[in-house]
């Protein structure tokens, strides 16, 4: 039964695999990927020799733990909210509605932001000088820009990531809402025993998988929103960012590949953590 | 705190509705105003844009950011064509094989479930990379410029893959399995006649999911195809766009020939391409939502 | 349900079986691999002595030659176009009367271009004509092994490219003394100008000739700020990737040229070019401190003056939708003959521009590098490959046909050499810098009758930039590099004049590059530049 999707998988995926030798090879085209001599970890050396590792690690892990946090809270919230609706054509509009932005690429979100932080036309700005205060200068202020990628990121996000979480409530048995409604729960009671650890499975997993991904960022919604600018880099500077721009005009492929290792592996480990943990608690719901 | 009216009718009272609603409004304003203002732009005149900015109500209107996108009639109905081939198949036969994938991984009495599972999650996190996957594309399996190297690399997504193993695991209670093992029915009979349309939820989600991704993927286009004839609609724009960045950024190419930096498309084309894009999928997204709804599995468990 | 021991050893051997079957599937599809990029550079010398001993050595004798059929992959740097299957047809006809050989058109467009061919090298596919320049990291490549040595291949079968081409043209490719690709024939270099509107320079009386600086701008600032306010007087996009910090900075003040890398397109080590010392200055000397700090304190006041735009640091907007709107009146330019004609053309003919040029044309490895086809190593025949770079380098129909298209179709001829193109023809692909020589392509409407021939005088007299030729090596510095282009990325933003006391913010970059290790680099750099010399005693 599994057969046909382990084939693909093991084509698409397991059978690149050997790229990974990328970063520990030189590589030039003579020898091609196969025969380049391999350097053992001096690719690596760019990034943990680098002036900005702990600012660019610290930014990285902090958002997305935040984003991670943020986005399960209000996307659970919206999901049960909805599912709680009255009106249902109303609920279907709402959710078509607030999807909507996860389809925007990053750039156009960047044009958004920019439309709204503009030293002088962004309606921020106009808005502030209508009341009287000073105009802000967006760009070159660091303190605000973690609240603004923080909303940035949720704005887009928890409309498509409330829908796993529709799916799953619609997927709950409606038996065992009559049956707390025969022993007078709630409304509120009902969210909390039925509903939410319905889903609670459905939560772990994604969290567990996430926290693969700790170490990588939204390079798109950290280097387009915040334009670049380099004032802004003390809380916008990524390992991705910076690996992008440090490595765009060296074109090696052996550092960058480099880079994107460190992550992976980085990130697996906490994943084997996490998983290990749930383990522990309640081992159905592990991933593995 | 909310009072039921009576045994039969579960929902939350008058206030708390009103007052989700309002919440709702607010949100939804959030979310469509914006996209708004993207509609709006893409059809404001450069001018207007240059000298005011964005705004939701231009100077000057100028329709120029479609017509240089569809200036090649031929060439988007084609690419229309491509992108809707590409979408319906991938996504039919996605789910349909990851389905298969997440069952057995889902089956508590199912020996090497850790051991699949962790397969399949290994290659979420590590990859050989870009150049790896083109040489084994290309040479290993000969996809060069073909339709099945737009699929194949969408197919199997783990994180999916893992959503659905959990929506059965908690939705289709053990029991129900056992009871059709009793009356003889075999694994596969199982999983078509009873495990599918009681995951109506999960399955509809995931195709939502891929149709989004096949859609709007335009990066394996970029490195499988060499036929004009067969790019998909996204691809065609983003090289539009990416061309207009490229030539932006790059100091020598504007040195060697500036009279390509002075017709460069601007703003408004960009705005143009994403509401081309947003546009089928919300079209389709309503589509989907009807599988959403609570009491789909009334009565599993009894029937 | 399981238990624990069961799972554990069949994942054991089932992650054995897995790994077992994907090294053999591996191993099937490497060698494979492996066995094709060997095979074609030991096949192509020997199919070649046979067919070189068999044929003429004269590439333009259109006799009858025993030459075997070949196919000539040209990839270029073009956006791919409707109708090029009828111009490679027709192509087609002309390469197989004369070399019997075909042509297979692979453009590429511009932002895929570097990534295609890249992985496309990095695959091993077989390739025969490539474009590349020292913007499409030509000089990384050929490091790294991409390109064939043409000096052989140019006396046999270039002698035509020999003649077309200024000979600074030759020296340009060269990596230890060899060559790897043939540059396009054009503009060999450009100036550095500043562009005026002329209603301006007559309104004001604007001594063009005397303006050499950003400084010396001042008082023209002032007067017209004062008559037109809503006119952006020094336009500055601070947000886009073209943003180069300080565009004259050292142009027309200093004989300071850029030399070796340049970090996020800010150049770090500098050398007087008119010395005779080459000895390199970076940054941190004193007198490059200097001479920045001025500059920044001038953008800092017309900043603060309202000269610059309020949006400096940030804006992407590019400066030609301003100044088509008539908002620009002057701005920095690369110049060459004839761009005075082409920026009034590209604003459709509102207004005419005068050129004073600041910093006199030299030749540096760069811009000379700008636009060059090379051999791929995977070519099965790169005799062939250079036969038809010769045509394209010499024969006018071939060029033409190949930049413009098929007569008639695509342009209608109005002169002896002259053209008219056809609007939405479904062939424009704007190659004339990519292809062959530019000199010899029709004239199209607007270009002057004599621009060819001010070219030449132009190419003529270019001066040579006196390490032309030399190109730095960064393998042993790539991780201070990094570190620079991170340092110089943050604090780009002081060259746009959007932040205050940028004297003090350019210490602190200082300071930082030093911690990165630019003095490393610089003596990298000094050392690499004094062997070079030493072997190239001129």
């Amino acid at each position: 039964m599994m057969f046909p999707a382990l084939l693909i998988v093991v084509l698409n995926n397991y059978l690149p695999m050997f790229g990974v030798f990328i970063a520990f090879k030189n590589i030039n085209y003579t020898d091609g990927i196969w025969g380049s001599p391999w350097i053992g970890f001096k690719n690596f050396e760019f990034l943990f020799s680098s002036q900005s590792i702990w600012r660019i690690t610290r930014n990285t892990v902090l958002y997305s733990l935040t984003f991670m946090v943020v986005n399960l809270v209000l996307s659970v919230g919206i999901a049960v909210a909805i599912s709680e609706l009255r009106g249902r054509l109303l609920a279907k509009g709402y959710q078509t509605l607030i999807i909507m932005p996860y389809f925007l690429s990053m750039v156009v979100v960047s044009y958004l932001v920019y439309a709204f932080l503009n030293p002088d036309r962004g309606f921020v700005n106009v808005l502030l000088e209508t009341f009287g205060a000073d105009r802000v200068f967006w760009y070159s202020e660091t303190e605000y820009w973690p609240y603004i990628l923080t909303l940035v990121n949720a704005w887009k996000g928890v409309g498509i990531g409330a829908v796993i979480y529709i799916a799953a409530i619609a997927g709950i048995d409606p038996e065992y809402y009559e049956a707390a409604v025969i022993d007078g729960a709630s409304k509120w009671r009902q969210t909390i025993h039925i509903t939410l650890p319905s889903i609670q499975p459905i939560i772990i997993i994604m969290t567990i998988l996430s926290m693969g991904h700790v170490f990588n960022s939204d390079f798109g919604l950290f280097y387009q929103v915040p334009m670049d600018a380099g004032a802004l880099y003390p809380v916008t500077d990524t390992v991705d960012t910076y690996v992008y721009r440090v490595l765009m005009e060296l074109n090696d492929i052996g550092m960058s590949s480099a880079a994107a290792l460190v992550q992976s592996v980085l990130g697996f480990i906490l994943v084997l953590a996490t998983n290990a943990t749930v383990r522990k608690i309640n081992r159905e719901q592990a991933l593995f | 705190m909310i009072k039921v009216r009576n045994k039969r009718d579960n929902s939350i009272g008058p206030v708390a509705n009103a007052a989700l609603n309002a919440w709702f409004i607010l949100l939804s304003l959030a979310c469509v105003l914006p996209i708004l203002l993207v509609v709006i732009v893409s059809v404001s005149h450069n001018d207007s844009l240059l000298n005011r900015g964005y705004s939701f109500f231009p100077e000057k209107l100028s329709g120029i950011a479609y017509e240089s996108l569809f200036k090649d009639y031929g060439t988007i109905v084609g690419a229309y064509g491509v992108s809707i081939g590409i979408t319906v198949a991938g996504t039919l036969l996605s789910v349909l094989l990851m389905a298969l994938y997440a069952y057995p991984i889902s089956r508590g009495d199912y020996p090497l479930r850790s051991f699949f599972t962790f397969v399949l999650f290994f290659t979420m996190l590590f990859s050989g990379g870009v150049v790896s996957k083109y040489i084994v594309f290309t040479q290993a399996i000969g996809l060069l410029d073909s339709y099945m190297a737009l699929i194949l690399p969408l197919l199997i997504v783990p994180f999916n893959v893992f959503i659905m193993r959990t929506f059965f695991q908690t939705t289709i209670h053990p029991a129900l399995i056992e009871s059709s093992r009793i009356d003889g029915a075999g694994e596969w009979l199982i999983f078509f006649r009873i495990v599918l349309p009681l995951s109506l939820p999960v399955m509809a989600t995931m195709a939502l999911f891929g149709t989004i991704a096949y859609w709007n993927d335009w990066f394996n286009s970029l490195l499988f195809i060499r036929s004009e004839e067969k790019y998909p609609l996204q691809f065609l724009m983003m090289r539009v766009l990416n061309d207009v960045q490229y030539l932006r950024n790059n100091v020598q190419l504007a040195a060697q020939n500036p009279e390509m930096m002075s017709q460069l498309p601007n703003e408004s084309l960009q705005m143009a391409m994403a509401v081309v894009g947003i546009g089928p999928i919300l079209l389709v997204y309503p589509f989907f939502q009807k599988y959403f709804v609570k009491g789909l599995t009334v009565g599993a468990i009894k029937g | 349900m399981i238990r624990r021991g069961t799972g554990k050893r069949s994942m054991g051997l089932g992650m054995a079986g897995l790994l077992a079957l994907t090294l053999l599937l591996q191993a099937c599809a490497s060698g494979g691999n492996s066995g094709k990029t060997e095979a074609s550079p030991t096949t192509t010398p020997s199919a070649s002595a046979s067919e070189s001993a068999s044929t003429s050595a004269e590439p333009s004798a259109s006799e009858e030659t025993k030459l075997d059929p070949y196919e000539v992959t040209i990839v270029y740097f073009g956006k791919p176009q409707q109708d090029d299957a009828l111009v490679e047809e027709k192509l087609n006809e002309f390469f197989t009367e004369k070399i019997n050989a075909t042509v297979k058109l692979q453009p590429i467009a511009s932002s895929e271009y570097k990534n295609r061919t890249e992985l496309m090298m990095n695959a091993g596919e077989k390739m025969d004509l490539v474009f590349t320049a020292s913007w499409l990291n030509y000089f990384g490549n050929v490091t790294k092994g991409a390109f064939l040595e043409l000096d052989d291949l140019l006396e046999k079968y270039g002698q035509g490219i020999k003649q077309e081409l200024h000979p600074l043209y030759l020296e340009a490719p060269r990596m230890n003394g060899k060559l790897y690709a043939v540059p396009t024939n054009k503009e060999i270099t450009q100036g550095k100008a500043i562009t005026y509107r002329k209603d301006f320079v007559e309104k004001y009386n604007i001594p063009i000739d005397t303006i050499n600086s950003m400084a010396d701008l001042e008082p023209w600032f002032e007067k017209v700020k004062a008559d037109s306010p809503e006119i952006t007087n020094f336009f500055l996009a601070g947000g886009s990737g073209n943003f180069t910090s300080g565009f004259l900075m050292y142009e027309g003040q200093s004989n300071w040229r850029p030399i070796g890398p340049v970090p996020a397109k800010t150049p770090m080590f500098l050398l007087d070019y008119k010395a005779t010392d080459m000895k390199v200055k970076s940054v941190l000397d004193p007198e490059i401190v200097d001479l920045n700090k001025k500059e920044l304190e001038l953008y800092r006041k017309y900043y603060e003056k309202g000269y610059i735009n309020s949006d400096s640091g940030t804006s992407t907007t590019a400066i030609d939708d301003y100044r088509k709107q008539g908002k620009i009146w002057t701005q920095t330019t690369t110049w060459k003959p004839g761009s005075d004609i082409e920026l009034q053309l590209a604003d459709n003919n509102q207004f005419e521009y005068v050129s004073h040029v600041v910093e006199e044309p030299i030749v540096t490895t760069d811009l000379a590098a700008g636009s060059m086809f090379s051999i791929s190593r995977t070519s099965k025949n790169p005799e062939r490959a250079m036969m038809v770079l010769n045509y394209l380098h010499t024969d006018p129909y071939v060029i033409n046909l190949f930049v413009n298209g098929i007569e008639g179709k695509h342009y209608t001829k109005v002169g002896d050499n002259r053209i008219e193109p056809i609007a939405d023809s479904g062939y424009s692909p704007g190659i004339f810098w990519v292809v062959g020589n530019q000199l010899k392509n029709y004239l199209k409407p607007g270009q002057p009758d004599d621009l060819y021939e001010n070219w030449k005088k132009f190419n003529d007299e270019a001066k040579q930039f006196p390490l032309m030729g030399f190109v730095f090596d960064d393998t042993n510095v790539k991780n201070e590099i990094t570190q620079m282009t991170a340092v110089v990325n943050e604090y780009k933003v002081i060259f746009t004049g959007a932040v205050k006391n940028p004297s003090k913010e350019l210490d602190q970059r200082n300071a930082k590059l030093k911690d990165a290790g630019i003095e490393k680099v610089q003596a990298e750099l000094q050392a690499q530049i004094d062997a070079w010399l030493a072997a190239n005693k001129k």
